[in-house]
């Protein structure tokens, strides 16, 4: 393994049982990815980019193959150890905010401290309001989700994914719902993120002209068709 | 405490599903947990109400009076710890001009030192000469005041007036509106002054034995060597009693009816726990996706359960905050209904710790443990599978492939058919909780039948009206000669009545049994046979019994031995059949048998009489039922104005020829009173059948919700095909329909084994014998109307909501 490496696939495949047959989603990836890079993994619907996704973030394991997260196999975790792993290394962000309708927006945010108790009780409150103004919400601290729109959810949803200050953050269409004004700004903040440290991965089948990005994985039929490290432009 | 909020908040946004839950809960933990208050009451205070009187172990009546210094000395006896001695005399009472009731007085010698059997004063005081006082049960069967005179005969005596001063409280007899006979209670003087003797002669020599109390064989020995002592006093004992220790002479009716409500409340408690878990198992499949985003998030699968745990724990806590203090004010109502019933006080003022532990553990633990299945299969899933979840989908099945296939039905039809077994386990539970409470309702209603047609074949089996005990034997033509003139008769028979022992093998006498002989060749009783046949006059010897007596002698057979003792003669007979019939314990020898060994050959003391319009039962209305079951039986007493009048001449036929009578019913009217008091029992069961009818609605209106809630977007997109609203609601009807009917079929078949089996009980435990079962067809009838009820009810609020979304939501709509 490249000393380097901040997560490394090997050769992983997925295959999916449905009942009439059964889909290789996954043909054998190999990746690496380096801690502090933007990296975008981009590709139709259907090539099998979300499931790789999955594979990084151990929401899914692979048939075969391993993934290996700052020296951890991540997919030999069971499931409860999975979710603590992800809970303080990831921070996912979804296409579709995911945010829970029944909580406050400053209570999404200290949601994922409660569950991991990383954080002191006593310092949640304080941390969830500097997520928050970190992506400029923190007017909105006591609203609840559907008082907000798409690209103000989205920004809760990415504060909620820093709430354990994680050194990972997965993304996946973070900007798939939203209109192109608001997808701009959202990006930047991916981009602000990269340069305060985090590693950032962002699936994507829209233009990525305007990210600065390390990599770009490209994804067809389950396969990494073009990899490309287009060096950041900052 | 961010999951805690979330918990609440949930439960607050699905304010009408938590209500449901909460009202699940509430239902099921009320019914059981009344009954577990009204037993944990009635267990304690009903026997500490007979206690109290300090009951006598047995019953002794001697031939000869009794003195006091005699009793004293018995008294002193080192196996007995108190002997006391009573006069028990029975005669009539007059309620109305033409109207006698029957009588019970008891004589006491001193009421301030009594000790055993003893009884309270309520009010007045204790009677003097020509006063008495009447037992409180009575007096709200007279409706009798204070301080008035009533005319009482004692049998063979003459009309004569005593003073009522007060009321007293005695729990050691059975409710004298249960009896239809009046207690009063008399001083020994005003005893010798009705008897017209100088002084009163006491008989009964009532005991309480020093040792083993609770013992009935200890009971049987000292009384045996207490009857050996008394011979050598020349007094001969003619008749004992030994009761159950320590036991009132009604805990069996309790017991009864606490294990009969308490079964149909554990089955409503039951099936409300199946509503919890379908309902918490919609709020899991609604939540999954959630459930997906909070394990992406870290939260670990324990985590996520006990989120959902605190929910339901939430709902289980408000629903106890409701259900604790209905159980214990229902269960205390309950008791106190029952303690009017059976004539005894309620002391419990504070309901045992105990009660409200069971309750808590109940009201938390059921929930909790019900939705365990639901929170732990919809945690099960993968963040993946959860964040893939689209809530209902539609499998190939073998029926969909059936109506598709096989049956020629409209597309709406088609896919009604389909939608109602699109899941699995929620059309399951649904039909399971429904037929469970359509079962209960029928069974309550075919019991009530089964009750009733017991009651009116024993009537149908005794072919008179009217029957009078006379207090003499009577030469039957005499009687019947007596009688002719008096307008309305059909037919006078006459039969021979007194008592009887069964000599038992430690060579010891049964208490006495009634013994019935028929008049020969006569069908004015025919009472059912359940095993042999009924008395043949040409073969002697013959002895038949009613299942009472096989109930207190389990070894008498068909072709059993028996010696029976009969006016102080040993009389061999041979059981050849036994009797279904609603009475106490009854022996009938043939009039041939009889009169071989005794003679009296045309002697009778007992008159039936058939009219030629026989009187109606007492009114069936609603309210008139309710009236009896308040305790408010003043009816069961009054006839018709026909029916005073022929009984005034019929008694009046009988003064003239020196015929004197100590007691007269009216069949019917015995029958009715009957009715009244099974009607408690029916009563009872009906209301727990109610309870768990209403789970079962609630059940079927939340499945019907919950489905069109889930398939909102779908019913949008039919809806954005060209569906109009009436057909969705066809489709509905349709769907809903096909469920409730499943489950009226299935609660119908279910219904029969139960309700035989609750049949077999009660008859059992009433009659000694099972109840034949009988469908009620007001019962068949009425579960489908309220079938018909519950399907408009739970469409009417689905409705609601998709005239609320619009199609633009709908097509939307998560």
């Amino acid at each position: 393994m490249d000393k380097q490496a901040f997560i490394e696939v090997q050769n992983i495949r997925k295959t999916f049982q449905t009942q009439a047959q059964s889909v290789e989603v996954l043909k054998g990836v190999n990746l690496q990815i380096r801690q502090g890079e933007f990296v975008g993994i981009v590709g139709k619907s259907g090539s099998g980019k979300s499931t790789l996704l999955n594979m990084l973030t151990a929401i899914d394991k692979p048939t075969s193959g391993q993934v290996l997260v700052e020296g951890t196999c991540i997919n030999q975790l069971n499931e409860s150890e999975a979710a603590k792993w992800r809970g303080k290394n990831v921070g996912i962000v979804f296409q579709f905010f995911q945010l829970l309708p029944t909580l406050s927006v400053i209570d999404n945010i200290m949601l994922p401290m409660d569950f991991l108790n990383v954080i002191p009780g006593n310092q949640r409150k304080s941390r969830a309001q500097a997520l928050l103004e970190r992506v400029d919400m923190q007017a909105h601290a006591y609203k609840f989700p559907s008082a907000l729109s798409g690209g103000e959810q989205q920004r809760v949803a990415i504060a909620r994914a820093l709430a354990n200050d994680p050194a990972l953050i997965v993304a996946d269409e973070p900007t798939g719902n939203l209109d192109s004004e608001t997808s701009k700004k959202i990006r930047r903040i991916f981009s602000e993120l990269v340069q305060q440290g985090k590693t950032v991965l962002m699936v994507t089948h829209g233009d990525i002209s305007d990210l600065n990005l390390h990599q770009v994985i490209r994804i067809a039929d389950g396969q990494i068709v073009a990899h490309t490290q287009p060096i950041a432009k900052n | 405490m961010i999951q805690f909020k979330k918990a609440l908040n949930d439960l607050w946004l699905y304010k009408s599903r938590s209500m449901i839950v909460i009202l699940a809960i509430v239902l099921g933990v009320a019914g059981l947990g009344t009954v577990i208050t009204a037993y944990a009451i009635l267990q304690s205070d009903l026997n500490t109400n007979y206690l109290n009187t300090n009951p006598a172990s047995a019953t002794l009546i001697t031939k000869e009076s009794l003195s006091l210094e005699l009793t004293q000395k018995l008294a002193q006896l080192p196996y007995i710890e108190a002997a006391e001695l009573r006069k028990k005399i029975s005669g009539r009472l007059q309620v109305r001009p033409n109207k006698w009731i029957p009588l019970l007085l008891f004589v006491v010698n001193d009421f301030q030192e009594m000790r055993i059997a003893t009884f309270k004063l309520q009010n007045g005081h204790w009677p003097g000469l020509g006063e008495m006082v009447i037992e409180r049960d009575a007096a709200r069967f007279l409706r009798q005041n204070q301080q008035s005179n009533l005319s009482i005969r004692l049998r063979g005596g003459k009309k004569q007036t005593l003073k009522v001063v007060g009321q007293v409280h005695d729990p050691g007899q059975a409710p004298a509106r249960m009896e239809h006979l009046v207690y009063g209670y008399i001083s020994s003087a005003t005893y010798a002054q009705l008897s017209q003797q100088n002084a009163s002669k006491l008989n009964v020599l009532q005991i309480r034995v020093a040792q083993n109390k609770n013992s009935k064989t200890h009971i049987r020995k000292s009384v045996s060597k207490l009857k050996a002592l008394l011979a050598q006093y020349r007094k001969m004992v003619i008749y004992t009693y030994i009761p159950t220790p320590n036991q009132h002479p009604h805990q069996w009716q309790v017991n009864a009816l606490l294990l009969l409500i308490g079964s149909i409340g554990l089955l409503a408690f039951v099936l409300s726990s199946v509503l919890v878990a379908n309902i918490v198992s919609f709020l899991i499949s609604q939540q999954i996706q959630q459930i997906g985003v909070m394990k992406a998030l870290g939260a670990s699968r324990y985590q996520v359960v006990r989120l959902y745990y605190l929910v339901v724990f939430i709902l289980a806590v408000i629903a106890l905050f409701f259900a604790i203090p209905f159980s214990v004010a229902a269960g205390k109502s309950f008791s106190q209904f029952t303690a009017l019933q059976l004539n005894f006080d309620i002391f419990t003022q504070t309901t045992p710790y105990w009660v409200y532990l069971v309750l808590v553990g109940l009201g938390l633990l059921f929930p909790l443990l019900v939705a365990t299945v639901p929170i732990l299969k919809g945690t099960r899933l993968t963040v993946r599978e959860a964040m893939r979840h689209y809530g209902l989908h539609n499998q190939a099945t073998k029926f969909n492939f059936f109506i598709d296939q096989w049956v020629r039905l409209s597309a709406i039809t088609r896919l009604a058919l389909r939608n109602a077994f699109r899941q699995r386990w929620r059309p399951i539970l649904t039909i399971a909780t429904l037929a469970l409470g359509f079962a209960l309702y029928m069974v309550s209603l075919n019991v009530r039948q089964s009750l009733h047609y017991l009651i009116d074949s024993a009537a149908d089996s005794k072919n008179y009206d009217l029957s009078y005990r006379l207090t003499q034997w009577h030469d039957r033509h005499i009687l019947v000669k007596a009688l002719k003139g008096v307008e309305g008769i059909k037919k006078v028979t006459s039969c021979k009545t007194t008592q009887a022992k069964i000599q038992l093998a430690n060579r010891t006498t049964s208490n006495a049994i009634g013994l019935v002989v028929p008049k020969a060749h006569d069908s004015t009783l025919k009472l059912p046979i359940v095993e042999g046949s009924w008395l043949n006059n040409q073969t002697p010897n013959q002895l038949v019994i009613n299942g009472r007596v096989q109930v207190l002698f389990p070894h008498l057979q068909i072709g059993s031995k028996v010696k029976l003792m009969v006016h102080e003669q040993i009389v061999d007979v041979v059981i050849t059949g036994i009797v279904k019939e609603f009475s106490s314990e009854t022996l009938y020898i043939s009039e041939t048998t009889y009169n071989r060994l005794f003679g009296q050959k045309e002697l009778v003391n007992q008159v039936f009489i058939a009219l030629k319009n026989p009187p109606k039962e007492p009114s069936k209305g609603f309210w008139q039922w309710m009236r009896r079951l308040h305790g408010n039986a003043s009816n069961t007493h009054k006839h018709t104005p026909d029916l005073l009048k022929l009984n005034q001449k019929i008694e009046q036929h009988w003064q003239t020829a020196g015929v004197e009578v100590a007691g007269a019913s009216v069949k019917k009217a015995e029958l009715g009173m009957v009715k009244a008091h099974l009607n408690i029992l029916t009563f009872m069961v009906l209301a727990g059948a109610l309870l768990a009818l209403v789970v079962g609605g609630l059940s079927l209106v939340l499945t019907i919700r919950l489905n069109i809630v889930e398939r909102t977007r779908e019913i949008g997109v039919m809806r954005a095909i060209g569906a109009s609203v009436k057909m969705v609601f066809k489709m509905l009807w349709i769907e809903n329909l096909l469920l409730g009917s499943i489950s009226i079929v299935i609660g119908a078949l279910l219904s029969f084994p139960l309700g035989m089996i609750i049949s077999r009980f009660l008859g059992n435990l009433m009659f000694e014998t099972p109840l034949d079962y009988k469908i009620s067809i007001l019962g068949s009838f009425s579960t489908i109307l309220i079938m018909w009820v519950f399907l408009r009810i739970a469409l009417a609020l689905p409705r609601r909501h998709l005239k609320k979304v619009s199609l633009r939501k709908a097509l939307v709509w998560e």
